[in-house]
């Protein structure tokens, strides 16, 4: 099994992971119309009950940006510049991807505020950019670990509340949840590959509950992390069948919290070979 | 195992600065857990933690663009996430007077401070009715613009429906906004 002895071993090689992904990312989001060029005069504001969003409202800049076409390409302009120059520059990547947190931040609560649609997985693309900041390499280690512990705090998180809050003693109700989910799908487009895999777990409350279940495990399974680094790289697998699995069952979009993910890829050499981190 | 190796005792160790962040950031994520306020970057991961129960009807906002409904799971996420959430927000602040329901929240979160500020956070984050009169015009220009085709007539209907023997059946269905050239 190769793949389990793949690591990044190198601060340059892992940026470049982790630039290029959120590059990617950026392809998806000018795909799916996340920039602020096409939210453009937007009138309606839907800051929830977010404080970071209240506050940046408050400074009024969030309401300038959408009303003028101007500067909202230049924000946009300056997220894909940053990253682009995170992506190239080993030497100032600490100030691109300082440029890159704030304008994001700016296009980001902008742009989520004048389209009403809250997302949550952000705050790990956030998270996974901010070691980037630093230059020296004992303090990219550390919040690049602060990082990892919250990847694994968000996995573990949701797993605990599927307990607490009793979805998981009732688990046959994931079927319940699949109808619910996906009204759009059965009246519009039954033929979509994720319809026709909920529509099998829909007639198969069993199967739905033993994917509910799976789904639990997947995420409890993070708790190892606290302990061990071990694991991670198994870890990394779970994320990445957690994010892929979340889209064809629900067409839910988790493909932000992987960019987290990277962390748990990284090993740093020391003295040419690659250490494995000790626990804790 | 260890204590020195920690990752706590050794950030306080190398570098105090970044301990105290870290600290805050682990305080504010309890703060708003207990809270259950979503606040960035401390949201509470709860997604499908609850038991849900079938309603009797589920009703879903259907978009007609020149008399054909527009299927929305044929357009990115975040499309037809802009498209109905911005008229849930319209609709809401339509339903209830012309006024934003969220002035509620900042009047609750302004009630330490003076006067003035609640003015001024009402201000900057209500919805006010110029801007809901605003919202058809641009609601008909990004759907031009995102769908390519020129647009003569687009109407919003709520429509409701009851699940039955696997599937679902249309039980009533109104307009709520019409929009025409």
């Amino acid at each position: 099994m190769k793949f389990f002895d793949f690591h990044i071993n190198n601060r340059n090689t892992y940026a470049r992971w982790v630039f290029g992904f959120f590059l990617l990312l950026l392809i998806y989001r000018w795909h799916s119309s996340t920039f602020l060029i096409y939210a453009y005069g937007a009138p309606m504001k839907g800051p929830e009950m977010d404080y970071a969003y209240w506050i940046t409202l408050c400074t009024g800049l969030p309401h300038f940006i959408i009303q003028h076409y101007w500067a909202c390409l230049f924000i946009d302009v300056a997220v894909v510049a940053c990253s682009i120059g995170c992506f190239i520059s080993e030497k100032h990547r600490h100030v691109f991807c300082t440029l890159l947190i704030l304008f994001f931040f700016i296009q980001r609560v902008t742009i989520e505020t004048f389209s009403c649609s809250h997302s949550k997985s952000i705050s790990c693309v956030f998270v996974a950019l901010l070691p980037f900041c630093f230059k020296s390499d004992k303090n990219f280690m550390l919040v690049l670990e602060a990082g990892r512990y919250f990847l694994i705090y968000v996995m573990v998180a949701s797993a605990i509340h599927k307990l607490t809050n009793g979805a998981l003693t009732h688990p046959y109700n994931f079927s319940t949840v699949l109808i619910n989910q996906h009204v759009d799908l059965a009246t519009l487009n039954p033929n979509h590959i994720c319809y026709r895999i909920a529509s099998k777990l829909i007639q198969h409350p069993a199967w739905a509950a033993a994917s509910y279940i799976m789904l639990f495990i997947s995420q409890i399974i993070f708790i190892v992390g606290f302990f061990t680094k071990q694991s991670d790289r198994l870890l990394f697998i779970f994320l990445f069948a957690f994010a892929v699995t979340t889209y064809y069952i629900m067409r839910i979009y988790n493909f932000d919290i992987l960019m987290l993910g990277f962390t748990l890829l990284y090993f740093p050499a020391r003295h040419g070979t690659s250490v494995k981190r000790s626990a804790f | 195992m260890d204590y020195k190796n920690w990752y706590l005792v050794r950030l306080f160790r190398q570098n105090k600065i970044l301990f105290i962040f870290v600290l805050l950031f682990i305080f504010f994520q309890l703060y708003f857990n207990q809270k259950r306020i979503h606040s960035f970057p401390w949201f509470v991961w709860d997604m499908y933690s609850r038991e849900e129960s079938m309603p009797d009807t589920v009703t879903q906002t259907e978009v007609f663009i020149d008399g054909k409904r527009l299927d929305v799971t044929h357009i990115p996420i975040w499309q037809e996430a802009t498209i109905l959430h911005t008229y849930k927000m319209y609709n809401w602040q339509k339903m209830n007077g012309d006024n934003d329901p969220i002035n509620d929240e900042v009047k609750k979160r302004t009630r330490y401070f003076p006067e003035r500020v609640y003015h001024f956070v009402a201000y900057k984050i209500n919805n006010h009715p110029e801007e809901s009169q605003q919202y058809p015009a641009w609601l008909k220009n990004y759907l031009e613009k995102r769908l390519h085709q020129k647009i003569n007539h687009v109407e919003l209907k709520d429509v409701q429906y009851k699940y039955e023997g696997g599937k679902f059946r249309q039980v009533n269905a109104w307009t709520v906004l019409k929009i025409d050239n």
